[in-house]
């Protein structure tokens, strides 16, 4: 929950991060962040269980800390995705968390624009934030994250999304600043206005 | 170019039984026909690999790196792979400077198109580690190859241009040292021909629903 003076804002925002983060903000903005150096799970084990038709199609055969994350991920309007840039893409720390997302896409296919995509699972899907971490990030590795962002933000339905690359030392207050200053309010607006 | 050893990763959890697994050996089975040496390396074999393991693996001439697409990227343990290789290359910068990298990446997906970030990050983790880059495969529907065998897709010619493609690539590799460069449309491929895509949605569906 987002509090400004003038208004209060329901916004749930989840926060995965491959870094370290001192969010020193307000005692009213309700945030939950993983670091996910510190959580031990599982790797997916590819068996693709949770899409097979079963009672237990789109739950992971893996009961630990994931599930939880999936849980809130979907219940999130933000999810804020942190992560060093590595060869392009991210970590394999961040990309552990992605993987055991694979329940979330459903099995279920549909040919849109002369492609197969994924029929949603869930009525809505939160807007995602990918924050590239990186000292000297070339243009090359910059372009591949952004298009496996892209992507993915397209597999997971995201009603918006955006890219930024940050230094390590930038990243507790880049977020901290655009959660006092309205940016997630505004974020799904904005987006659609860039996309216009 | 005399390929004498070819060092096959199969980026797979499920290992043996998976498609990483048909379309890594059947692409190095050229090479192998050819008298080259392979030998496989599982990705959970990785996890406890020490200083003597990772001079095994770089003693080859060909480092072969087969893998799923997992959320439109490598899977978390390749990854972690792939940043264990470009560590030990700064280390060793003198050793293994001659290797040619390649990657073939299955897509679930019957277009192999949604493999394109991950082969770009492919190519770039093969620049960093100063591999002599010959280029990626990205296959489409791979998720029925394990299913069909590529013993069998070979034998019945059923999704034409796959052992087709593999042949060509590894003749390339052989007298030029890389795949041919090009519109990256051109060099993608997928298992099931175009006009068979539509039969096969419905009956992924059908299995699904």
């Amino acid at each position: 929950m987002i509090r400004t003076s003038e208004r209060v804002i329901e916004i749930r925002i989840l926060i995965l991060s491959d870094q370290a983060l001192d969010l020193a903000l307000e005692k009213e903005v309700a945030i939950r962040y993983y670091d996910v150096n510190k959580l031990a799970f599982k790797n997916c084990s590819g068996c693709f269980s949770c899409w097979k038709k079963s009672e237990r199609q789109g739950q992971c055969i893996y009961r630990d800390i994931a599930e939880q994350i999936r849980t809130e991920f979907i219940e999130s309007d933000f999810t804020i995705v942190i992560s060093e840039v590595v060869f392009g893409g991210y970590s394999s720390k961040i990309k552990k968390v992605f993987d055991r997302f694979i329940p979330l896409i459903p099995p279920l296919t549909e040919r849109k624009e002369n492609r197969i995509i994924h029929i949603p699972l869930f009525p809505r899907y939160p807007s995602l934030l990918f924050i590239g971490i990186g000292e000297q990030i070339v243009q090359e590795e910059q372009e591949t994250f952004q298009l496996l962002a892209a992507k993915n933000a397209a597999a997971f339905y995201a009603p918006s999304f955006e890219t930024l690359f940050l230094t390590k030392q930038n990243i507790s207050k880049c977020i901290c600043d655009r959660i006092t200053s309205g940016y997630f309010q505004n974020f799904e607006l904005r987006q659609k206005t860039v996309q216009k | 170019m005399k390929i004498k050893q070819i060092n096959l990763m199969i980026g797979s959890p499920k290992g043996k039984k998976s498609s990483s697994q048909e379309l890594g050996v059947n692409f190095t089975d050229y090479f192998k026909e050819r008298g080259a040496g392979v030998t496989r390396y599982d990705i959970g074999s990785f996890e406890q690999m020490g200083a003597e393991e990772f001079f095994m693996l770089m003693n080859c001439d060909i480092l072969v790196l087969s893998t799923p697409l997992y959320v439109n990227s490598l899977p978390a343990p390749v990854i972690s792979l792939l940043e264990n290789i470009q560590k030990w290359k700064q280390i060793h910068s003198s050793e293994a400077e001659q290797i040619i990298f390649l990657g073939i990446i299955n897509s679930g997906f019957p277009e192999p198109e949604h493999c394109a970030a991950a082969v770009k990050i492919l190519e770039i983790f093969a620049n960093k580690s100063k591999f002599k880059y010959a280029g990626c495969m990205p296959i489409g529907a791979g998720s029925m190859i394990a299913k069909t065998g590529m013993k069998r897709i070979r034998a019945t010619n059923v999704s034409a241009p796959i052992s087709k493609y593999f042949d060509f690539m590894a003749q390339e590799i052989e007298t030029n040292g890389m795949m041919p460069k090009g519109d990256i449309k051109g060099i993608y491929t997928s298992v099931i021909p175009e006009q068979r895509k539509e039969v096969v949605y419905q009956y992924i569906n059908r299995m699904c629903d």
